[in-house]
């Protein structure tokens, strides 16, 4: 379950890149252990790059934003925080591909965290989603990115379409099941796992099978 | 009441980019599934032109979820009745459906949704 993740002091030595930097382009802020970078005098549009992505290092859960002056209030003052800037140091393709994906896990996070956040009386999604929606994404960020949604039952969903009648969808839900159903022209497959090693090698599998995913 | 043919057609109305990809130009699955023991909110649209399709949702379900509408996924009946769901009226509101008949596995849920979304029309609503 726990993420692979860089040393301790990859982290610092990153940390030290980023305040030097943070410390240009914002008049008075700072990066500390307990970082809570949040000044109102932050400029995003003038610094000229496109978004920031955070993660978040003593839990390794990872937060990439859009619009950092929002969501920075939203996490833990005891959070430590690494920022990327694309411009700085551009990122492996790879690297921007998990950063869109966990992206747009925040944003269904941030609309649907809620009850009744679509009006109609649909669940929340829970922060044990969030969280395996972030580790799932981390697991699968070698294979081609998936679009993600959310259900009114507070489950977060992996999509995945081909070409044609080529779909894999993946729903992870707080009580760490993943169930998915996969679409090969008029074939199907589906069922439901445990969050696991072994879970994610079925859902890999399962896009070999739909034909998303070239067999290795 | 506007009766339903067996040629209707139905929109499900989309608030945000979580149901539907305006770059990819397809609905996600995520806004075409109900939720579970209920059933998916949809409007019959046989007759209304494209402002009329757009009234509907404006004024019967942007104010419940409180928030504009964004696009709709526009799904003739026989994609519904393909996959063992049926439609059943309920008014008030004007033209309101529930599509009924979901399964109670999240898989089998899936495996609608998937058809579904490959079957629906993305319509954004222009600014």
């Amino acid at each position: 379950m726990t993420p692979s993740v860089a040393s301790h002091d990859a982290h610092d030595e990153e940390r030290k890149r980023v305040e030097g930097f943070i410390s240009q382009c914002f008049s008075s802020s700072s990066i500390t252990d307990d970082l809570f970078v949040r000044e109102q005098n932050y400029q995003s549009p003038t610094m000229g790059f496109d978004f920031i992505g955070l993660e978040i290092a003593n839990n390794l859960e990872i937060a990439f934003v859009t619009a950092i002056e929002e969501q920075l209030l939203d996490y833990s003052p005891q959070s430590k925080v690494l920022l990327y800037s694309p411009q700085l140091w551009p990122l492996p393709e790879a690297e921007e591909e998990i950063i869109t994906v966990l992206a747009e896990i925040e944003a269904v996070y941030s609309e649907a965290r809620e009850p009744n956040w679509d009006g109609a009386g649909a669940s929340p999604v829970l922060a044990e989603t969030y969280h395996l929606a972030c580790d799932l994404a981390r697991r699968l960020a070698d294979v081609l990115a998936p679009e993600i949604s959310v259900d009114p039952d507070g489950n977060v969903l992996f999509e995945w379409t081909g070409d044609g009648r080529q779909m894999l969808t993946v729903s992870i839900s707080p009580d760490r099941r993943l169930s998915y159903a996969a679409m090969r022209g008029y074939d199907r497959r589906s069922g439901t796992e445990s969050f696991s090693g072994a879970a994610i090698q079925v859902l890999v599998d399962c896009l070999r099978w739909v034909g998303i995913l070239d067999d290795a | 009441m506007t009766p339903d043919l067996e040629s209707s057609e139905y929109a499900r109305y989309l608030f945000s980019s979580s149901e539907y990809s305006a770059r990819n130009a397809r609905v996600k699955r995520g806004g075409l599934l109900p939720k579970i023991g209920e059933g998916l909110s949809v409007y019959l649209i046989d007759g209304c032109d494209e402002k009329a399709r757009w009234d509907l949702g404006d004024t019967y379900v942007a104010p419940q979820r409180q928030k504009p509408i964004r696009a709709r996924a526009e799904i003739e009946r026989s994609v519904f009745a393909n996959q063992g769901l049926s439609i059943t009226s309920k008014e008030p509101p004007p033209r309101h459906r529930d599509i009924l008949g979901w399964p109670q596995e999240q898989e089998k849920r899936l495996e609608i949704a998937n058809e579904l979304a490959f079957n629906a029309r993305l319509v954004v609503k222009p600014h």
